[in-house]
């Protein structure tokens, strides 16, 4: 209280000094610029389709399109030839990490498709990168990723199209929108929608209880419980998006690559195996067992799969330090990864040992190795050095396969292996639709999250309500975004609010 | 606007009958009405002279969501309301019943000439305004009994309606109620809570300072509620309630204490008692809407806690009235079928007084537009609750009497009620619909506004250093602030209201903020700007897609069952129902795809045609 009264009794002398101020300092500079503003997000889409190919072309329009020139090609608008496709390193603007090799083609306003500043991207097919690109895309402020048809939208809005034009696109759009339509349908029979669908209800009953205390609580009977059942709601319905979006590390390993550990005896042939994997000479092969002290790590597209192999020193007793050092990494990486393949030596293991089933194989490797074993890991076993054994090495089990990293026989068998084994570690348990939906879907959620905890914030400061009820709008208009039923409108909501309260004065 | 203008109604003494709640203004309504008096419509400045309490509700709940709202003395209203009816220039006012509207075809398009009287007198005119009200084939229902009446006492209109079934108008009936009338003085209040109104009261026009009452003459309301034996008497006699028998296509909410009972039995319903004027004593028991026999609404009555010994003026009575699907009308009012005719209020389908008087000075405007041949004035959901109230209207229908909820606009934060000016005034004063005066004041006040604003925002602060001028504990947050941005933080400092331009002022202690200090209207301004300022930031690119789309306009004889259309037969249905006027409204259309929008594009792209509204 004595500092309130402190500041009536400054205010008091201020006013007193009032002789001392001088307005018309200020009276020419106009403030129009809320009303007349014109911001629009620069959106931006994978625009080859959705298809493995092997190029992909990902647009952007928008006012900051140059944002991508400046960060992710680290080029100035001055010195790219607009219309020019230049091949330049296309990295993460964050951090600077390597995305991809590319083609980068700057169009400046007006003379492109949108009319709007635009930027392509051509970059290489398959998952990892365009998952990539997209992803850093978003981290760019202002960037969204565009809905069905704007890109055609906005061209229209500029004036760039004309009607033989539009038809074609229209045609074109009518096809990709029924593609996502059945898509939807899809999916809306799955877990996944039903989960989504789930959130929506959540979201659209808490909007009506909230509307219903704005529009009516000075009229009927709401009171202000209303507020904290709202918050208890939300409360948990923010707790499960969050779980969500953390859970899912199928989703992280589709964006940061399957962690593959080679692991075996000295001189197994793993950086043959890895070399032969990347096709250039990664790691240092040698006939000397211990040649690998360190870790080598390689990022890798198998079948559309990013991962990451990391080849590891041979397993052995040492007395190095060095190696003992490497041996230390080694056993980490194997029990950190998502994925073990263990290399024997086909030639020199014991014969019994294919009798066994794959995870007994793998245990009984780890045991010999000093590695502890997870029984719910994954493991791949690879018998190499087919070419060193005369008789024929007869394999029944999936995870095992056997080949000659010298000759290269067995690889393609075991290649269809390793994919069949990435599918898996990467898929969806909720069968998730394909790639772009996808980041789409993690998007929509991850905003819609945001949105919720904005929410909570302003009703846990007693805040204004109007601003609330904003938060849940926007927060209800992602989710209604990713599934097929569609945007929440004022009459579904004002629906359930009649039927949840006696209204009419 | 200059223009020679013709006032008919049955009666001259009821011009400014309030026909049912003796209340202006509230949540949502009162946007509208702030709205219209930024247009410089007169509701909002008799309000200020007639209300005999004001109260703005939803004060807790941020500025964006207040509720303007007042008690009115019938009496003041009326009287107040004729005098300035009747001595507004080029205004002429005359008791007549209109039988019939001229309507003939120019240019191949039927197009009203006028006004035919019940006494056969010939009216002509270049545009003619209908506001029917309850009146269009009106019937008061009671009980079983009924007769036509558009209002208790006054004649129904029933050849209007005959003339718009002929003209094509799609027609639906729609009804409504109203309480019975209570003697004050054999209230028991002393059972009952009370509501008080502000001190000091706000006005409703932005061109007074102040009403004219004074706050401590408001008088007081009272709250009761229903009682379980009420809910069995009107339980056990629906047989004898015809209005409510035949409520088939009721609204979703509860305009009825038999809807509510039906709905939500079982619970206490909160009654208003609301005096209706000074100088009478009659009282208004506000959510007690009802269609009884006289004799069980009084029974009824006697079991409310408070009204034990009331006596009953006259009883409450439900009235059911034509209306036309307003999806044959314009953003303008004028209507579709016919050029010139334009309808405003219950005969579009909604309900209130509010949502009336916006309809009414849109309508009017355009009437006065059209014949100096001047474009129409729209107001697009951006802009204002009136735009919501007619895209609503227009788009949607009104399956269910219409009435405005804040919750209806998804720009509620940058729609409120004080800066309808800024939003409408200027904009509609080149239409002529608005006085010199109120355009100056409105000139003034947003430069002012600009002014402070820019002086704010050249006040810079680390956080850091306001929260060491305000006392406040130490924070390591280095982000810069100036003093706009500071206005809308709730620091706990001065009770509820958070920052203020005053206490700024106070804590720079250098006098650059004093001048601003004794203007309180401004400072709430900025107050409540700074407070959404983020927010309205947010959604401005969902406002500009809307203004775009909006700017589109679909020509009227737009053949969507066209083969090069090729839409599917589900959107070709739904665009052929809704005729959207816009591109911005087709998209809201559920079930059409953007495929559909493209497709219209395309279809409007070949007419080469993009301003069609006043083709």
């Amino acid at each position: 209280m004595y500092l309130f009264n402190d500041k009536i009794n400054m205010l008091n002398v201020m006013k007193s000094n009032r002789f001392f101020c001088n307005s018309s300092l200020f009276l020419s500079v106009s403030c129009l610029r809320r009303y007349t503003s014109t911001r629009r997000s620069t959106i931006f889409a994978l625009s080859s389709g959705t298809s493995r190919s092997a190029i992909s072309v990902i647009r952007i329009s928008g006012p900051n399109s140059v944002e991508v020139i400046r960060k992710m090609t680290r080029l100035n608008k001055e010195n790219i030839i607009p219309r020019k496709a230049l091949l330049r390193k296309i990295v993460d603007p964050n951090n600077g990490d390597l995305l991809d090799n590319g083609l980068v083609l700057w169009f400046p306003h007006p003379h492109s498709f949108t009319g709007e500043d635009s930027v392509e991207l051509h970059v290489h097919g398959g998952i990892a990168v365009v998952s990539s690109i997209i992803s850093a895309l978003q981290k760019l402020p202002g960037f969204r990723i565009a809905e069905a048809g704007e890109f055609t939208k906005r061209a229209y809005l500029a004036g760039k199209l004309d009607a033989t034009e539009v038809e074609g696109l229209a045609d074109l759009l009518r096809a990709e929108t029924e593609t996502q339509r059945r898509q939807a349908i899809r999916q809306a029979t799955g877990e996944l929608a039903e989960l989504y669908n789930k959130w929506r209800t959540s979201i659209l009953t808490c909007m009506a209880h909230l509307e219903a205390y704005v529009d009516f609580g000075e009229d009927q009977d709401i009171g202000h419980e209303v507020l904290s059942s709202l918050q208890y709601a939300i409360q948990s319905l923010k707790s499960e998006v969050g779980s969500h979006l953390n859970d899912n590390r199928r989703g992280e390993r589709l964006r940061n690559g399957v962690r593959v550990a080679i692991i075996g005896e000295p001189n197994v042939g793993k950086s043959s195996l890895i070399n032969i994997l990347s096709r250039r000479n990664v790691a240092i092969v040698s006939p000397y067992a211990g040649t690998t002290r360190d870790i080598v790590e390689i990022s890798l597209d198998i079948g559309g799969y990013p991962i990451v192999l990391c080849d590891t020193a041979g397993l052995r007793h040492s007395v190095d330090p060095v190696e003992n050092e490497g041996l230390r990494r080694a056993r980490e990486a194997a029990s950190t990864a998502d994925l073990v393949i263990i290399v024997m030596d086909v030639s020199t293991g014991p014969a019994k040992l294919l009798q066994l089933s794959t995870k007994e194989m793998a245990r009984l490797e780890c045991e010999r190795l000093n590695l502890s074993f997870n029984a719910e890991g994954n493991y791949l076993v690879l018998l190499n050095k087919l070419d060193l054994t005369s008789s024929s090495v007869s394999i029944n089990q999936s995870a095992v396969s056997a080949l000659s990293c010298k000759t290269g026989q067995g690889l393609e068998e075991f290649l269809v292996d390793l994919e069949k084994k990435l599918a898996e570690l990467c898929a969806n348990p909720m069968q998730e639709a394909p790639l772009i939906t996808s980041s789409r879907q993690r998007h929509h959620v991850q905003v819609a999250f945001r949105h919720l905890e904005k929410f909570l914030d302003i009703i846990e400061q007693q805040g204004d309500l109007a601003l609330a009820g904003e938060q849940l709008r926007r927060s209800a208009k992602q989710i209604g975004s990713i599934t097929a039923r569609g945007k929440i409108d004022t009459e579904e909501m004002l629906d359930v609010l009649f039927r949840s309260f006696c209204i009419g004065k | 606007m200059g223009c020679k203008t013709l006032l008919l109604t049955h009666k001259l003494e009821t011009i400014g009958e309030m026909s049912c709640n003796p209340s202006f203004g509230g949540i949502g309504k009162g946007h509208l009405m702030r709205e219209v008096d930024a247009l410089d419509g007169v509701c909002g400045r008799i309000c200020d002279l007639s209300g005999i309490q004001y109260k703005i509700l939803n004060r807790r709940k941020g500025p964006a969501v207040w509720g303007p709202r007042a008690q009115i003395d019938r009496d003041l209203y009326k009287k107040h309301l004729q005098a300035e009816l009747f001595r507004t220039p080029n205004l002429e006012i005359r008791a007549a019943a209109v039988e019939d509207l001229i309507v003939e075809k120019k240019d191949g398009h039927e197009t009203c000439m006028g006004v035919l009287l019940a006494d056969n007198t010939r009216v002509s005119s270049r545009s003619v305004v209908i506001t029917t009200g309850t009146f269009l084939r009106g019937q008061i229902n009671i009980g079983l009994e009924t007769y036509p009446a558009g209002r208790m006492g006054d004649k129904p209109a029933i050849g209007l309606s005959h003339t718009l079934e002929r003209l094509q108008f799609k027609l639906g009936r729609l009804k409504t109620g109203t309480p019975p009338r209570l003697d004050g003085r054999t209230i028991d209040y002393s059972v009952c809570s009370i509501q008080e109104g502000d001190d000091p009261p706000a006005p409703f026009s932005f061109m007074n300072e102040r009403v004219w009452i004074e706050a401590k003459d408001q008088v007081k309301c009272y709250i009761t509620h229903t009682s379980p034996e009420m809910e069995r008497i009107i339980l056990d006699n629906l047989h004898l309630d015809r209005h409510v028998q035949e409520e088939t296509r009721g609204p979703r909410y509860c305009p009825s204490i038999e809807s509510k009972m039906l709905r939500f039995g079982g619970r206490r319903h909160q009654i208003w008692l609301e005096p209706e004027g000074l100088n009478n004593n009659v009282v208004y028991p506000n959510g007690l809407s009802c269609t009884l026999p006289a004799n069980l609404q009084f029974q009824m009555l006697r079991t409310i806690p408070g009204l034990e010994k009331v006596e009953m003026i006259r009883p409450g009575y439900g009235v059911e009235y034509d209306y036309i699907d307003p999806r044959q009308i314009r953003k303008t009012l004028e209507t579709k079928p016919v050029k010139g005719l334009f309808f405003a209020g219950q005969i579009n389908g909604t309900t209130g007084y509010e949502e009336a008087a916006a309809q009414g000075i849109v309508a009017g405007i355009n009437a006065g537009l059209k014949v100096k041949e001047q474009p129409g004035f729209t107001i697009d959901r951006t802009e204002g609750y009136i735009g919501v109230l007619i895209d609503d209207l227009t788009r949607i229908g009104a399956p269910e009497p219409y009435r405005m909820f804040t919750s209806r606009a998804e720009f509620r934060l940058s729609l409120r009620p004080d800066n309808a000016d800024f939003r409408l005034t200027e904009k509609a004063f080149p239409t002529g619909c608005v006085s010199r005066d109120r355009y100056d004041r409105c000139v003034k006040t947003r430069l002012a506004r600009d002014n402070a604003m820019t002086l704010l925002k050249s006040i810079e602060n680390p956080l850091s250093t306001w929260r060491k001028l305000f006392s406040l504990p130490a924070t390591k947050a280095s982000t810069r602030r100036n003093a706009f941005d500071l206005l809308s933080l709730s620091w706990p400092l001065d009770g509820d209201n958070g920052v203020t331009v005053a206490l700024i002022d106070s804590v720079l202690g250098d006098g650059r903020l004093t001048h601003l200090t004794s203007d309180l209207q401004l400072c709430q301004r900025l107050k409540i700007e700074s407070l959404y300022a983020d927010a309205i930031d947010d959604q401005e690119e969902d406002a500009v897609q809307i203004r775009n789309e909006e700017a589109l306009a679909i020509p009227d004889d737009i053949d969507y069952s066209e083969s090069s259309m090729s839409l599917s037969n589900e959107e070709r249905g739904k665009l052929i129902e809704a005729r959207p006027l816009t591109i911005g409204a087709a998209s809201r259309i559920s079930g059409v795809t953007p495929a559909a929008i493209l497709t219209i594009l395309k279809y409007l792209n070949r007419r080469k045609r993009s301003a069609v509204i006043y083709s």
